[in-house]
């Protein structure tokens, strides 16, 4: 595909082997980003830029439907099944297993959107908020371990993966 | 006399009924049989039928230990650490199956995952457990979270979220998100879960060849045939 040479990934991001960068415009992936089996960045109808130092493990869905760019900042760990579409995606976050963050929400740096967990169209989740539960309840912590946490995880896995 | 479909049917005596759980008095043999397209599956010596479609890395680091079904879209991560499944286990469609990593001395280590026998794993679930014992019945759409410890006779209600470091007491029903205990299981319940899934596995059958499209297999053939000579003819896909 064509625009798969538009890409600009960085030497040191690791692109497992059914890892699939898909759409029509270019991604843009930072340095020593992991990217597990069976991700799926597509670019549909806008560019994507990721920043370094993230996390996006299997099933994971990352859909940019808008023109605009859209935006992933550092050191996010994306796990299992969740489903990114919003265009502004800040650092530090976690997005835990089978979380959804719809198109035209916003989450904000240090976050962690907790498990199953739908963000709606329009909601901006602030810095340092956690949602948990079915309610889709809200807490303010100071989350200052994700990088760490993340940090962690990257150094383990080159070894693991291939 | 059943209707051969392509796709695969689960009967529904494997679904759960009310959260309020209750054995009933006989399981009922499901008359249907549920097919699979035997080019689609790989049958191991132990009676493993593990689909072409799942997707497993790291596969030495993977124990099977026999009469498993593995569904199309499972994904299984022995790559990262061992991870072993027990006999007459049942893993549906798309559920991911990947060991927890933990935090040890400021390193991220990964902890080997151990599923027990007669385990249902229904589809879209995530599993990060440590371990999971035998007889445990897994619903769909769950979330269960890293460092779990399933014990025996154990039920998870479809779409539950179990936090990580859960610790599951044998005979429970965990359901909600967060998970909770939210019923109990008789003691009946291991020989239930027992017959389930040997009963699914015998009636998890290759899809026979239908004698009539045998027949047009070989009428179009014949007319490739007549048609470009130098073609090598090839069975169509039954």
């Amino acid at each position: 595909m064509a625009d798969r040479k538009d890409d600009k990934v960085d030497k040191s991001v690791l692109v497992t082997r059914r890892s699939m960068l898909e759409g029509s415009f270019p991604i843009e992936i930072g340095p020593n980003t992991i990217l597990h089996p069976e991700c799926r960045i597509h670019a549909h109808k806008g560019p994507i830029k990721i920043g370094s130092n993230n996390l996006f493990e299997e099933q994971s869905v990352i859909v940019n439907n808008t023109d605009q760019t859209m935006v992933i900042g550092d050191y996010n760990l994306v796990e299992v099944g969740a489903r990114i579409k919003a265009i502004s995606i800040g650092s530090r976050n976690v997005f835990e297993c089978k979380s959804s963050v719809a198109l035209g929400a916003a989450v904000g740096n240090d976050c962690v959107i907790g498990a199953a967990v739908t963000i709606c169209s329009g909601d901006k989740v602030e810095d340092n908020t956690v949602v948990y539960g079915k309610d889709r309840e809200r807490r303010t912590i100071k989350t200052k371990r994700n990088q760490a946490d993340v940090q962690c995880a990257l150094n383990a896995l080159p070894k693991l993966l291939f | 006399h059943f209707p051969i479909s392509s796709r695969i049917w689960r009967p529904a005596s494997l679904l759960p009924r009310a959260i309020m759980f209750e054995l009933h008095g006989t399981v009922e043999e499901p008359t249907r049989k549920i097919y699979f397209d035997a080019k689609s599956y790989i049958q191991t010596k132990l009676g493993n039928k593990i689909s072409k479609k799942s997707i497993l890395y790291g596969s030495s680091k993977i124990r099977v230990l026999g009469k498993t079904i593995v569904e199309p879209g499972v994904v299984i991560r022995g790559d990262l650490a061992t991870v072993d499944l027990g006999k007459n286990c049942v893993i549906c469609e798309n559920s991911v199956i990947r060991p927890p990593d933990q935090r040890y001395q400021g390193k991220t280590i990964f902890v080997p995952l151990k599923i027990g026998d007669h385990c249902i794993i229904e589809s879209n679930s995530v599993i990060q457990a440590a371990k999971i014992a035998d007889y445990v019945h897994v619903g769909k759409n769950c979330v269960i979270g890293k460092r779990c410890m399933l014990s025996s006779c154990v039920k998870i209600l479809d779409n539950t979220v179990l936090a990580p470091n859960t610790v599951c007491p044998p005979f429970t029903v965990f359901g909600g998100s967060p998970g909770k205990v939210v019923a109990r299981l008789p003691p009946s319940y291991q020989f239930f879960c027992m017959e389930q899934t040997m009963t699914y596995y015998r009636n998890f059958v290759e899809k026979p060849r239908d004698p009539g499209s045998s027949a047009r297999q070989s009428a179009r053939q014949s007319t490739r045939q007549s048609r470009a000579p130098s073609r090598t003819s090839k069975v169509s896909k039954s």
